[in-house]
Order: C-alpha cells, then sequence, then structure tokens
C-alpha cells in the first residue's frame, strides 16, 4: 500500500482538504481512559481467539480512533475515541503498554498519522491455555 | 456518559417568516461581503415573542409526548431559556410557558436555563441527569424561544458573520419508549472564552439594548485584538473534538455512522472554522443548508434541526443523530440520539 493510500485508511472519515487544527498545549482533557473503552468492548467479545486492537492516532491533535479486528472477520469494529495524554509516539506505545497490550507489528506512519496494532497480553496468555 | 433508558417523546417547533436576504442588502443593513462570507439566503423573522414561541413548540412536543406514550404527560421538569430579552423585565418566563402549556402546579422544578446558545442541548444533559437519578421525576419538558430584532438586536447585522433568526423549540424527555432514545452526552466549559463576548464592556447599572444596538462585533474585535482568533479555534477545536468522541465512544458510534450532525446555525465560514474542521467532516453531514435559510434561532438550531430530520423523513428508525450545542461562555455539550424507540 503506497503512504498516500495507507494515510486516506487511516482515517477515512476525513475527507480531502479537512484538517483538524492543532492541539492546543494547555490542553487538560483527558475523556474516555483506553482501559474502560476496551475493557467494555472486550467483554462483549468470545473469549476464545486473538483480538487486535487497531489504533490509529494521530498527533496533531492526541487524538486517536480504536477498532477491534478478530481475524477472519470482515472489517474491523469501532469501539471508540481516545486522547493519549502524550505528544509523541512513544507515549502512546507505552500508554497500551500500560492498558496491557502489546504491539503486534511495527507502527505504520504516513504525515501525522500512525496506525498501531496491538494484542491484549493477557488475552493472548488465556487464548494459549484454552489450546 | 452513556444512557440505556432514556427518551425523547416529543419535539416541536415555531419559526418566524423567512425574510430573504434581498431585503437587508436593498436596505444597507447587509453588504454583499458579509451574504459572500455568511452565505445566508434568509433568515426567520417572528411577530411573536420568544416566550411565545416557545409555547407554540411546547404544545406540539406535548402533543406528540401523548401520541406516543398514550397518556397527557405533565413534566414536573420544565426547563426554558431564551438568550435574549424575553419581552418583559423581571420575570420568569418559564412559569409563564409551564402556565400556558397547560401544566399544573405540583412537586417539581420550573427553571430557566443559562447556557446561552448551549441552552437547548445542554438542557438535555441536565434533564437526563435528573431523570436517571429521581425516580420521582418522570419527565421533563425543555422549552427554548427568541425573538430578535431593533433596535437592541438588529438580524443582520449584530454579530461578526452570523445572522439571528427567531423561533421557539421545545423537547420532552423520559424513560418511556418515543421518537428517539437518548444513547450518549457529554458536555464542556473552557470560562477563558468568557471574555469574548464582553470585550471591553464594563457592567452597567441597565441594559443598553432599549436604545441602541448590542454591540457584539465591537466587542468580539476588541478580545481578539489583545487574545487573537487561533486561541478560540484551539479551544473550541479542544471543545468540539472532545465532547463529540466521548459522546460517540459512549454510545459505540463512529461518526461515518451519524447520519446527520444538528450544530449551530452559525453561516457557512463560521461552521467550517468552528464544526467542520475540527470534527474532520464536509458540509453535507450538518443542517448547515437550512441553518442559512433560517438563521441562527438562539438555543433553539438543533431541536428545529432535529424536528425538521424527523418531519422530512431524512431520518429513519436506527439512524443516529448528534446534536452539538455551542454557547458563549464558552459551553459545549453533544447528544447522541438513536431515532426510533429503541430496541
Amino acid at each position: 500500500m503506497s503512504e498516500a493510500h495507507f494515510a486516506q485508511a487511516l482515517l477515512p472519515a476525513r475527507p480531502p482538504g479537512v484538517r483538524c487544527l492543532p492541539r492546543g498545549k494547555e490542553s487538560l482533557l483527558t475523556d474516555t481512559t483506553l482501559t474502560r473503552v476496551i475493557e467494555r468492548t472486550l467483554a462483549r467479545v468470545p473469549a476464545a481467539g486473538t483480538v487486535l486492537l487497531v489504533v490509529r492516532w494521530e498527533r496533531e491533535t492526541g487524538w486517536a480512533h480504536l477498532a477491534i479486528a478478530v481475524p477472519g472477520a470482515a472489517r474491523a469494529r469501532f469501539v471508540g475515541f481516545h486522547r493519549f495524554t502524550g505528544g509523541g509516539a512513544e507515549t502512546v506505545l507505552a500508554e497500551l503498554a500500560a492498558a496491557g497490550f502489546v504491539t503486534a507489528s511495527k507502527p505504520r506512519r504516513a504525515d501525522d498519522l500512525m496506525e498501531i496494532s496491538a494484542v491484549l497480553a493477557r488475552r493472548e496468555g488465556a487464548t494459549d491455555a484454552v489450546r | 456518559m452513556r444512557f440505556d433508558d432514556l427518551h425523547v417523546n416529543g419535539i416541536g417547533c415555531d419559526l418566524g417568516a423567512l425574510t430573504p436576504v434581498a431585503a437587508p442588502l436593498a436596505a444597507g443593513e447587509f453588504t454583499a461581503e458579509d451574504a459572500t462570507r455568511t452565505g445566508q439566503l434568509s433568515t426567520a423573522v417572528a411577530e411573536r415573542y420568544g416566550p411565545e414561541l416557545a409555547v407554540r413548540a411546547g404544545r406540539e412536543a406535548l402533543r406528540q409526548c401523548h401520541a406516543t406514550t398514550g397518556e397527557q404527560v405533565q413534566p414536573s421538569l420544565c426547563l426554558h431559556a431564551g438568550i435574549y430579552h424575553s419581552g418583559v423585565d423581571f420575570w420568569h418566563a418559564a412559569s409563564y410557558v409551564r402556565h400556558q402549556l397547560g401544566i399544573a402546579a405540583g412537586p417539581g422544578l420550573t427553571v430557566e436555563l443559562g447556557a446561552m446558545s448551549n441552552s437547548a442541548v445542554a438542557g438535555m444533559d441536565v434533564a437526563a441527569s435528573m431523570l436517571l437519578g429521581r425516580p420521582d421525576h418522570h419527565a421533563a419538558l425543555i422549552t427554548a424561544g427568541d425573538r430578535f430584532g431593533g433596535p437592541g438586536f438588529p438580524h443582520w447585522t449584530t454579530d461578526i458573520g452570523i445572522v439571528y433568526g427567531d423561533a421557539g423549540s421545545a423537547v420532552v424527555m423520559s424513560r418511556r419508549p418515543g421518537i428517539a432514545c437518548v444513547r450518549a452526552i457529554a458536555s464542556y466549559a473552557d470560562p477563558a472564552l468568557e471574555g469574548l463576548q464582553r470585550g471591553d464592556e464594563p457592567f452597567r447599572a441597565a441594559s443598553v439594548a432599549a436604545d441602541r444596538a448590542v454591540d457584539i462585533r465591537g466587542r468580539k474585535r476588541q478580545w481578539l485584538a489583545r487574545r487573537g482568533a487561533t486561541e478560540v479555534d484551539l479551544r473550541n477545536s479542544d471543545a468540539v473534538s472532545a465532547v463529540v468522541k466521548v459522546a460517540l465512544t459512549d454510545a459505540g458510534v463512529d461518526l461515518p455512522d451519524l447520519a446527520r450532525i444538528c450544530a449551530p446555525h452559525y453561516g457557512r465560514r463560521l461552521v467550517e472554522t468552528q464544526i467542520l474542521r475540527p470534527l474532520g467532516i464536509t458540509e453535507d453531514r450538518t443542517m448547515t443548508e437550512l441553518g442559512l435559510r433560517v438563521g441562527h434561532l438562539g438555543a433553539s438550531d438543533q431541536l428545529v434541526a432535529l424536528d425538521h430530520l424527523l418531519r422530512g423523513g431524512e431520518v429513519t428508525d436506527g439512524d443516529h443523530v448528534l446534536l452539538l450545542g455551542v454557547g458563549v461562555g464558552m459551553t459545549w455539550t453533544a447528544v447522541v440520539l438513536e431515532v426510533g424507540p429503541g430496541r
């Protein structure tokens, strides 16, 4: 996939030429917590099998689009938005790790966007035990 | 906050007659540049006063409520808003609205909301919280109504980029299924922008609006000269993103899944900078086309737009609609609705 196509795939809802304003330095928004969204979602997903969390993070605003992808399913399912508290990719990865996720592949970057696929570590352990 | 057992049972609105932009252009009250910048085609101008418009809207909302629930609902929570002069000094318009609607004396609250243009949508947050936390409240009626106009508030010229229109609106909410389910609500406040509407205006003993137009343009220019427009854009962008994304997350609905977004009727340019850009959406997702015909209706923009969508059959059962309220001060509220009685 080309970088241009990748960038479009990251945020399909954003039409060309329409962009977010930069994030304010003094922003104190915390909004939804990552763990709350994920726990609520996973409660509805069957226990067996690998579940990927697809995080599409926009550096400019700090907001990320979260989706759960089940291998074999037609498309990822939206689970919510989350605003990461830090401004860098490392902080995002650290926050995901703190929430129990292990990155499943190298993050993909395009312009101001980054896509991370992550697996819930404890869930993988449970899946292994079932096998 | 996610809601699983909260519904809209009735909605109503009353609009003034549409005055085309040609009239203020011919009178020299509105320039061709203003018309181009705002894209405004006409605006609603009423003969009735705000509380009277609210009563007419409330009557329809209660009628629909009766039709959907099969009962004559007597809301114990009556919330009313008007952002400009109600028509009578030192008076309680909310009680007038309640009395005119035939809602009898009884336990509960009849109060006025003061979130300016966000009042009705913020009122849905207040009503939802009350209905969720107070089982003794069975239904809430939220009404709004404003009539602008000279000498204090000329429709076309008082504000920068915003043309005001006259309307009343009303919505009934309860825990009984109705015409739409409330799925989630999120609110946010940023008082650092309060001065944008005040400028260098001193406190006064009485309103100046009886003699001359309220100088909103001048006040905004005073504040913007010191602080700059970027601060408004950044803080608004933060807040709009926050309330919409939190409400969508709580509702479990993605932005592309929304059938329509009912946002403030600010005029084309302000809608672009204050609503579309922060959300990364295009104008056709909003009710801007309606807004360019009826004007900014005080606190009624979102309810009038929702009523328009429902009446026109532009949304059907299962569709999700977002109401986005923005009020000077500033405050923001997002309400995610699912049309229909719910599953």
